[in-house]
C-alpha cells in the first residue's frame, strides 16, 4: 500500500513521534493544519461562487425528469455544447453534488480533529497559564516595560497586582526569590473559537435532521371554501374560510393573507390568519403564505342530472402558449378530464374574454383534446354528454407548508457562532507577566511584558496597563517614604 | 420630511467631494513635504508635530468637512425614516446613503483612534462613488411589499449589513495601500505594519457582525419565506463573502499566506461585498427589491 503524501505543515518545527510514521498519525497530522482549513475554506468559497454565478437546477425539477430535461433545454440557451459537460460535473447542482459534499465533509473532519488537537493546549491557556518567565523573555520581549523602585520585592508585587486589578485583569503570583506574577483579561475569549467551530458541526447537524425528518410542499393550494388534507401529514387538513389581497394606492403588494382553519384527525384545533410574515403553525409544521390565484368554480352534470363536480379550480399553472392561468378537474367515472383556461391577466385576451373561461376537455386515453368549449358565468353547456356551468369567479391561497425538525438546531448553532465570534474577535484574550526580582539595596526591579504576538490592541492595552502599575507604584513609594518618616 | 432627507444627502454629497479635494491636496502637499526631507519621519506618527502647517490644517479641515458629511448623511437618513416610517433600509437607494454612512462611521473611527488619514485616499472615492450611485437610482419612498414588511428585521438585518460593510470598505483601502507600499517606499503612507493591522482591526470588528447578517437573514427567511436557507444568489453571495473573510482569518496565522496573500484575500473580500451588494441587478432570486 502507498503511504499517504507527505504532511505539509512544518513538521521541520514538530519534534518526529512514532505516532506519525503510520498512515493514520500522518493523516491526523494533516487534518490538523490550518493550511488544510484555510484550502478548504477557499475551496468551499470557490464552489459556492460558482453556485451563484451559473444556473442552478431548481428544487422543483430535480426530481421529476420531465421537468428536469426541459430545464435542461433552456439551459442550454446559456451555456450551448458546455452544457452537458456541466450537468455531467455537477456544476449545475453544485450545493447536491458529491463534490461540494465532499468538501464539507472534509471540513467537519478539519474541525473535529482541529478541536481535539488544540483543546489541551487552550485549556491550560485558560485554566493553568504558566505564572513565571524567565528573565530572558523579559529581555526578549517586544512589548515591555521596566521600573525600579525602592520598594521590597514582596511589597512590588503586592503593588503591581493592585495595577493590574485597577486596569480589570485578574492576576496570579507565584512567589520564590523573585515574584513572579500573571495578568490576563477575558480568558474566556479562547473557548469562543471552540463554539464558533462546533457550531458549524451542530449546523450540518440540524440542516441534515431537517433534509432527514423534515419535508416542504411548496405549492399546497386550498380554493376558497375548500378543505385540503396536507399531502405529506395525512392526518393534517387545511381550510381556506377566505383569501385577502390588499394593494397600495401606487401600485406595489401591501398585504396578501389567508384566514386558515387547521383539522387534525378531522378535528379543528387552530384557526388564524397566516400572512407573508407572520406564517401559523401547528405541530411543528409550518404554513406560509407564498402565492395565490384565481378559482373558477365549476358544477359539472352527467346526462342523469347528477352533481359528478361542484368545486372550484384553482388556475395555479400557466398555459404552454401565452400566460393564461390554467387548472385541471379530475372527472372521475368519465372518458374525458377538463381543464379549465382563465384570460390571460392585465391585457386584453381575445380567445377568452373577460368574465368566461375556456373548457379543454382531453380524452383520458389517447390524451388528445377532444373538445374546446367557451363557458360564460351561469350558463349551461353540453359537452361529451355532460353539462357544465361555470358558477363564479373566487380566489385559491399558495401556501408552502414545512416541516423542519433540525430548525431549533439551526437556529442553537446560530446563536453559539455569533457567540463564539463575539467572544474571540471583540474580547480578544490579553495576557501580561510581571517578575520583581529584589535588588542588593533593599529596592526591587519590577519587568512587564506582554504576549509577543503583533497586534496594536495589544500594546494600547499594555501601554495603559502599565500607566496603572507605574502610578500604583509611585503613590505606593510615597506611602512608603512618608511612613519612614514618621517613625 | 422627504424633502429634508434629500437636501441633507446633497449637503453630504458636496461635504464629502470639499473632504476629497482637501484629502488629496493635504497627501500632495505631505508628499512633497517628506520628499524634499522636510520630515522624513513623519510616518511614525502621522498629524506628528513637525508636519507643515499647511498640509496640518489641509488634513483638519478634511477631517471636519467628513464629519459633516457624516452629520448630513445621518440626518438624510434619519428624516427619511420619519418620512417613510421604517428604517430607510428597502432599496438601493436608502442602501447605498446606509452603506455611505457606516464606511464613514469606520473610516472616522479609524482616523481618531489610530491617527490615520491616508486610508481616506481610497475610502471617500469609494463613497463619493456610491452617493453618485444614489443619485441615479429612484429616490421616491415605495411602500413595503409584503415580504418587508417586519420592521425589526428589516432594521436589524441591514443596519448590522451596513456596520459590517463599512468596516470592510477600510479593511480593502488597507489592503491596497499595504500592497502598494512595498518595502515601506512610500513615507507619506501609513507603515506596512500599521495597515496590516488596521486591515485586521476591520475584519476582526465585521466578521461576527457578518455571520449576524446572514443568520438574521435566514430568520426572516424562515418566518417569511418558511425556509432559513433556499440557495438565494443574494444569500449565497454573501456566504461567499463570509467564506473569504473567514479563510483571511485562518490565512493571517500560516506560513507564506501572511502579508501579500492576506491582503489580496481583503481585496477579494471586497469584491463579494460588492457583488454581493449589487448582486440583485444581475442575479435574480428573492431579494430582487431593485
Amino acid at each position: 500500500m502507498k503511504a499517504l503524501p507527505a504532511v505539509q505543515t512544518p513538521a521541520r518545527t514538530t519534534p518526529v513521534s512514532p505516532w506519525l510514521a503510520n498512515p493514520t498519525g500522518q493523516l491526523w497530522h494533516t487534518l490538523t493544519s490550518v493550511r488544510l482549513a484555510l484550502t478548504l475554506i477557499l475551496l468551499i468559497a470557490v464552489a459556492t461562487l460558482t453556485g451563484t454565478l451559473l444556473d442552478q437546477v431548481p428544487a422543483s425539477v430535480a426530481n421529476d425528469s420531465v421537468a428536469y430535461n426541459r430545464w435542461l433545454e433552456g439551459a442550454r440557451g446559456r451555456y450551448g455544447v458546455f452544457t452537458d459537460v456541466m450537468a455531467r460535473l455537477q456544476l449545475l447542482s453544485v450545493f447536491s453534488s458529491i463534490w461540494f459534499r465532499g468538501l464539507i465533509a472534509l471540513l467537519v473532519a478539519n474541525i473535529v480533529v482541529c478541536t481535539i488537537n488544540r483543546w489541551s493546549s487552550i485549556r491550560a491557556q485558560v485554566f493553568s497559564p504558566r505564572v513565571r518567565m524567565t528573565p530572558t523573555y523579559f529581555d526578549r520581549a517586544r512589548v515591555g516595560a521596566t521600573f525600579s523602585v525602592n520598594l521590597p520585592a514582596a511589597t512590588a508585587a503586592a503593588t503591581v497586582r493592585q495595577g493590574f486589578r485597577s486596569a480589570g485583569y485578574r492576576s496570579l503570583t507565584e512567589d520564590g526569590e523573585s515574584v513572579a506574577m500573571y495578568a490576563d483579561r477575558f480568558r474566556f475569549s479562547r473557548l469562543g473559537t471552540f463554539l464558533t467551530h462546533l457550531s458549524l458541526v451542530l449546523l450540518l447537524v440540524g440542516a441534515i435532521m431537517g433534509r432527514v425528518w423534515g419535508w416542504s410542499d411548496n405549492q399546497f393550494i386550498v380554493a376558497q371554501g375548500a378543505t385540503r388534507e396536507v399531502p405529506l401529514a395525512k392526518d393534517i387538513s387545511v381550510k381556506l374560510e377566505q383569501f385577502q389581497e390588499e394593494w397600495y394606492v401606487e401600485g406595489p403588494p401591501k398585504d396578501f393573507s389567508s384566514e386558515l382553519v387547521i383539522y387534525d384527525k378531522g378535528q379543528e384545533v387552530k384557526r388564524g390568519t397566516t400572512r407573508v410574515n407572520s406564517p401559523m403553525s401547528y405541530k411543528g409544521i409550518a404554513f406560509n403564505q407564498a402565492f395565490f390565484g384565481q378559482v373558477a368554480v365549476v358544477e359539472v352534470k352527467d346526462a342523469a342530472g347528477n352533481d359528478i363536480f361542484n368545486e372550484g379550480v384553482p388556475l395555479a399553472w400557466t398555459s404552454n402558449q401565452g400566460k393564461r392561468p390554467v387548472g385541471f378537474m379530475e372527472l372521475p367515472g368519465q372518458q374525458v378530464t377538463g381543464y379549465i383556461v382563465g384570460p390571460e391577466p392585465g391585457s386584453y385576451d381575445s380567445a377568452v374574454p373577460l368574465g368566461t373561461v375556456r373548457l379543454e376537455l382531453y380524452d383520458k386515453t389517447t390524451k388528445r383534446l377532444v373538445k374546446v368549449e367557451s363557458l360564460s358565468r351561469n350558463q349551461d353547456v353540453q359537452a361529451e354528454g355532460l353539462t357544465f356551468r361555470f358558477l363564479r369567479e373566487s380566489q385559491f391561497t399558495g401556501l408552502k407548508v414545512v416541516k423542519d425538525p433540525g430548525v431549533n438546531i439551526v437556529w442553537l448553532a446560530s446563536g453559539l457562532m455569533v457567540l463564539g465570534l463575539v467572544m474571540v474577535f471583540w474580547f480578544p484574550h490579553r495576557r501580561m507577566w510581571a517578575l520583581c526580582t529584589p535588588r542588593a539595596d533593599g529596592g526591587a526591579d519590577v519587568r512587564l511584558a506582554a504576549a509577543s504576538q503583533r497586534d496594536l490592541g495589544l500594546e494600547k492595552d499594555f501601554e495603559q496597563v502599565t500607566a496603572k502599575v507605574r502610578r500604583a507604584l509611585t503613590r505606593r513609594q510615597q506611602d512608603e517614604k512618608r511612613g519612614a518618616g514618621h517613625v | 420630511m422627504y424633502d429634508l432627507s434629500q437636501y441633507s444627502y446633497v449637503a453630504s454629497f458636496i461635504a464629502l467631494a470639499l473632504a476629497a479635494v482637501f484629502y488629496a491636496s493635504y497627501g500632495v502637499t505631505r508628499r512633497r513635504a517628506v520628499v524634499v526631507g522636510f520630515d522624513a519621519d513623519i510616518t511614525a506618527s502621522i498629524g506628528g508635530p513637525r508636519m507643515p502647517a499647511m498640509t496640518a490644517s489641509l488634513g483638519r479641515w478634511g477631517t471636519i468637512l467628513i464629519i459633516n458629511a457624516f452629520a448630513f448623511l445621518t440626518g438624510a437618513l434619519a428624516f427619511r425614516w420619519i418620512a417613510a416610517g421604517h428604517g430607510p433600509f428597502s432599496n438601493m437607494y436608502e442602501f447605498s446613503l446606509a452603506f455611505v454612512w457606516g464606511t464613514l462611521a469606520a473610516h472616522l473611527y479609524f482616523e481618531f483612534r489610530y491617527g490615520l488619514r491616508s486610508l481616506a485616499i481610497l475610502v471617500l472615492p469609494v463613497c463619493l462613488a456610491m452617493l453618485a450611485y444614489a443619485a441615479t437610482v429612484p429616490s421616491e419612498i415605495v411602500p413595503l411589499v409584503p415580504a418587508l414588511q417586519n420592521s425589526l428585521l428589516l432594521s436589524i438585518h441591514v443596519a448590522v449589513a451596513i456596520a459590517a460593510y463599512g468596516a470592510f470598505v477600510l479593511s480593502f483601502a488597507a489592503a491596497v495601500l499595504f500592497l502598494f507600499n512595498r518595502q515601506d517606499r512610500f513615507h507619506w503612507l501609513p507603515r506596512r505594519a500599521m495597515l496590516d493591522e488596521v486591515g485586521y482591526k476591520a475584519v476582526m470588528f465585521a466578521f461576527p457582525l457578518l455571520a449576524l447578517v446572514v443568520i438574521l437573514g435566514a430568520v426572516w427567511a424562515k418566518v417569511a419565506w418558511g425556509t432559513y436557507w433556499s440557495w438565494d444568489p443574494k444569500e449565497t453571495a454573501s456566504l461567499v463573502t463570509w467564506l473569504i473573510y473567514g479563510g483571511y482569518l485562518h490565512a493571517r496565522v500560516v506560513r507564506g499566506w501572511k502579508g501579500e496573500r492576506s491582503a489580496y484575500l481583503l481585496i477579494a473580500g471586497f469584491g463579494a461585498v460588492v457583488f454581493t451588494y449589487f448582486g440583485n441587478y444581475f442575479l435574480g432570486g428573492l431579494h430582487s427589491y431593485g
